[in-house]
């Protein structure tokens, strides 16, 4: 049976927290010297990264947050063939693991995204004109979406960069998400103290949104997966 | 055996329950290790209008695991 990976966690010694992980299946605790790693078995030795099981797997690092550790998070993606080899790569690694720990150490991430705001629509530009069959008309109205949506990439390029400026002395290191996934027109990781959460909260909130096509969305605490997630494999 | 509790809810401080697709690509940009398929179609909605779905496997994915078509132990 293979070996999921949540992450490498540093905290009071707990026991195995009775927490459900990827397909409802328990969080189990693997101990590597004084951290800890969070795992579940995998029913198959395939695994199909997908939507529900990309929450569930962030969901349980989130709940570690919450519990006060300090977490590497693993990215999603890759499945170990059982928990010797698991503990052998990861002991493999204590020197990369360390470094990311000393990183993420009381701290955790948190996105800044720039969304359309859903209160207006992309504006239909031009009129139809006489003469012009619907071809036309149709090409012209597909060019003047294009044209509104660059309008509103640069615009929530523009608030991102805004915004991390204000947000400046509240993180430790920023990662600018290249091409966010849709609905994201522009995205900002940050790690921030956990002490800080509370301000860069409020300060997030204070942002002004000068376009009403626009606004901000916040997620976080979470784990630092933008800024040292564990790879192996 | 004690009933295994959920993980807890999302303390997302800005975003909404029913954001679930702004939730799920937020995790798409940061979570996914590179070259992950993720199977599924999202819709993108711009200004509450419905544009597109979008196979996610276009987005994400690389050759080598699309030809797997899925995730292998790596050990």
């Amino acid at each position: 049976m293979a070996v999921h990976l949540y992450g490498v966690l540093e905290g009071p010694a707990h026991p195995a927290p009775a927490i459900a992980g990827l397909d409802g299946r328990p969080v189990r605790v693997l101990t590597l010297g004084d951290k800890h790693a969070w795992v579940s078995d995998a029913a198959a030795s395939r695994l199909e990264a997908t939507p529900k099981r990309i929450r569930e797997h962030d969901s349980v690092l989130r709940a570690a947050i919450e519990a006060g550790y300090s977490v590497v998070p693993s990215l999603f993606g890759r499945l170990h063939a059982d928990d010797r080899s698991l503990v052998a790569a990861l002991e493999q690694r204590a020197g990369t693991v360390d470094t990311a720990m000393a990183l993420v150490r009381g701290r955790v991430e948190m996105s800044f995204l720039v969304v359309p705001s859903g209160s207006q629509r992309v504006p239909e530009q031009g009129g139809s004109v006489e003469g012009e069959g619907a071809g036309h008309e149709h090409l012209r109205r597909i060019r003047d979406q294009i044209h509104a949506e660059r309008i509103l990439l640069a615009s929530a390029a523009e608030l991102a960069q805004s915004a991390s400026r204000s947000l400046g002395e509240l993180f430790v290191a920023e990662r600018v998400v290249d091409s966010p996934v849709p609905p994201i027109l522009a995205a900002l990781a940050h790690l921030v103290s956990r002490d800080d959460v509370a301000r860069y909260l409020r300060t997030a909130k204070s942002q002004a949104v000068a376009n009403s096509a626009l606004r901000i969305a916040v997620r976080g605490p979470g784990a630092a997966y933008s800024f040292a997630a564990v790879q192996i494999g | 055996m004690a009933d295994l509790v959920r993980p807890g809810g999302d303390s997302d401080a800005m975003i909404e329950d029913e954001e679930e697709p702004l939730i799920l690509s937020d995790l798409i940009n940061r979570v996914l290790d590179k070259g992950v398929v993720i199977g599924g179609e999202v819709t993108i909605a711009v200004a509450g209008v419905d544009l597109v779905r979008v196979d996610l496997r276009l987005l994400l994915v690389a050759v080598e695991r699309l030809v797997r078509g899925s995730i292998e132990p790596s050990a």
